[in-house]
């Protein structure tokens, strides 16, 4: 009963948040800029042809017509895949571009959020129990955790690619066209080699932010009546630091989708460092090369990806508490 | 009134908040980073002759007497450089946080204290603000920003970062509505305004103060990010330093000065400020004292 109406209650949620980011990501561009005008701009600087070609953009993007309907057709285009064309990569479609970014997205991410999460609390709760490893351990977990990701990338770029050449210095982002078009050992190793400083990236600083949130929560709990409760009674230290990780551990299933939505952001800056070919690179080559609808179609992506990620933690989270599952909050 | 504040001044020196605080090592650490990034951001621009852009004359020169940080690859002086995107990136921190600390405590009080509709299309607010990150509607909007300086750049950051505050503030608020107190004060027949000005704002007042150390911190991280992405408010402030010096092969062709000051600059105010907020919770909240 209560299981259902919270899983009702989150899905209603998550309508209007993907709403609200469609409509975000339609009506900005519509508010603030012109990307015909961007698009013009790029053909080349005030030929006579300019206002024709404005007026060719405006029908073939469809921009003539009423908000509404744009509205509409926008939606339309979405649910058929069509995210426009690319103007940097000279009129690829863009949802094919997005879509190859997303598979190496998920390829990098996943498993960064997996590896750190464990790592993280496990570590977090050792600091927590041991003050001596506490000591050494705090200070770097509290830098690790505050540290932007591209400042991370771009240190360990520096040292472990061009100052030790453990990792190739230029990697190229179409080592991946390579693995998927000729499936081989030095294929697979030269992708490897391009995964792995991201990964580290990703992994180091959200292990750091795992770390030491665990090790405030388990110094909650530990100092907390029942724990001291369970020391009065005998009860060994390691059972005692079992139950108070079982307590501890809920709002770190919580924080995953929140910590997903900032490892994200993070790593648009991380991918274009490393030339790694996710949605981060392309959004940041958009960026700088002016493209208005790879921008659109990247950030677009790249908000459902963190939403569909969301409401999975939050499910998953209805399922391990058992307070959700018997209806006692939600 | 001299008498007044002399007590005052007595309760604050003998309080055991302040004790605790004296002899807390992270918030001396931390604070002391904090202030000196701040005091270098003030007073170096006079410690140098080179302004930002001033072309020196030797391009990718190490580190030295006559250039601390050394040159990057267009000959400009990375410590000039440095010290004036010190003061940019941060004051459009602090206009950020002060914005983003006012609209969360704002709204916050009033989600809390009011409940009802007005709570749950707040509290809607805010889980959508949790469940896209804000960073991205931000990149979206700067993309199409006619003028980015310092003012537009903090407050696009401070306006969609709020949430964190008004979600602490909303629960903190909302756990004084229903104690005897504020009852009683709406009993006696107070308007909502002069509840939440004279009964509720008093007990957040020392939070909110926190909160904005928190936001300064978050909004640093962000702004430093934008600015690496291509968005800051000048071409020389933290994060465009390090992006420019990405895009020009710094790091590839060694030129390590270019992009080290900044970087270890960033990490330490961001981490010093995070401490801050750590021995601040820690001082304020007994149960994560450990002593």
């Amino acid at each position: 009963m209560g299981l259902a109406r919270y899983i009702l209650r989150r899905v209603i949620l998550y309508v209007i948040v993907f709403f609200v980011a469609l409509s975000i990501a339609w009506l900005i561009p519509r508010l603030l800029g012109n990307p015909i005008a961007i698009i013009i701009a790029r053909l080349g600087p005030g030929q006579a042809g300019a206002a024709i070609s404005a007026s060719y953009f405006m029908q073939a993007f469809g921009l003539n017509k009423p908000l509404y309907l744009q509205y509409l057709l926008f939606i339309q285009g979405l649910l058929h895949g069509d995210l426009g064309i690319s103007v940097w990569l000279l009129g690829k479609p863009v949802s094919s571009i997005v879509f190859k970014a997303l598979i190496f997205d998920l390829i990098l991410m996943a498993p960064a959020i997996i590896v750190s999460w464990f790592i993280g609390n496990y570590l977090g709760a050792l600091a927590a129990r041991y003050r001596s490893l506490d000591r050494i351990l705090l200070p770097i977990l509290y830098i690790l955790a505050t540290t932007p990701y591209f400042v991370l990338a771009m240190f360990l770029q520096w040292v472990l690619s061009v100052q030790y050449k453990i990792f190739p210095t230029v990697v190229y982002s179409t080592v991946f066209d390579q693995l998927l078009s000729n499936p081989s050992w030095d294929t697979f190793t030269a992708f490897l080699s391009t995964w792995f400083l991201p990964f580290l990236s990703l992994v180091l600083i959200s292990m750091g932010g795992w770390a030491s949130g665990m090790r405030s929560l388990m110094i909650y709990e530990l100092e907390s009546n029942y724990s001291r409760f369970m020391e009065m009674l005998g009860l060994s230290k390691r059972k005692i630091s079992a139950y108070a990780f079982r307590y501890a551990i809920n709002p770190q299933i919580t924080g995953l989708g929140i910590q997903l939505g900032t490892m994200v952001a993070g790593a648009i800056a991380v991918e274009y460092i490393f030339n790694y070919p996710g949605l981060g690179y392309f959004l940041f080559n958009a960026i700088i090369n002016n493209d208005p609808f790879l921008l659109q179609g990247a950030i677009l992506v790249v908000i459902l990806m963190v939403i569909v990620a969301n409401f999975i933690v939050d499910m998953l989270y209805a399922i391990l508490d058992p307070r959700i599952r018997v209806g006692v909050v939600g | 009134m001299s008498s007044k504040l002399e007590s005052w001044l007595t309760d604050i020196r003998t309080s055991t908040t302040i004790r605790l605080l004296k002899k807390n090592a992270k918030f001396w650490a931390s604070f002391s980073i904090v202030a000196s990034i701040i005091v270098l951001g003030i007073i170096g621009p006079y410690l140098t002759p080179y302004g930002p852009r001033t072309p020196t004359g030797t391009l990718m020169s190490p580190p030295s007497m006559r250039h601390p940080f050394g040159t990057d690859y267009f000959g400009y002086d990375v410590f000039a450089e440095t010290v004036y995107g010190i003061r940019v990136s941060l004051s459009v921190g602090v206009i950020a946080a002060l914005i983003a600390t006012i609209i969360g405590v704002v709204l916050g009080m009033i989600a809390g204290l009011k409940g009802g509709l007005t709570d749950a299309t707040i509290d809607t607010v805010i889980n959508i603000l949790l469940a896209i990150p804000p960073i991205l509607i931000m990149i979206l909007i700067a993309v199409y920003m006619g003028k980015r300086g310092i003012i537009e750049m903090g407050i696009l950051v401070g306006s969609l970062s709020w949430h964190w505050t008004a979600r602490a503030i909303r629960s903190q608020v909302a756990s004084m509505k229903v104690s005897e107190y504020v009852s009683l004060s709406f009993l006696s027949g107070n308007s909502f305004i002069k509840v939440l000005f004279k009964d509720i704002l008093p007990n957040i007042a020392s939070y909110s103060l926190l909160a904005f150390v928190i936001q300064l911190s978050n909004a640093i991280m962000t702004i430093v990010t934008l600015e690496f992405l291509g968005f800051g408010a000048t071409e020389w402030s933290l994060g465009a330093i390090v992006q420019l010096a990405v895009l020009w092969g710094g790091i590839t062709l060694g030129i390590w000065w270019w992009f080290t000051f900044p970087g270890i600059i960033i990490i330490a105010l961001i981490t010093s400020l995070y401490i801050l907020v750590v021995s601040l919770e820690e001082v304020f909240n007994p149960r994560l004292r450990r002593e």
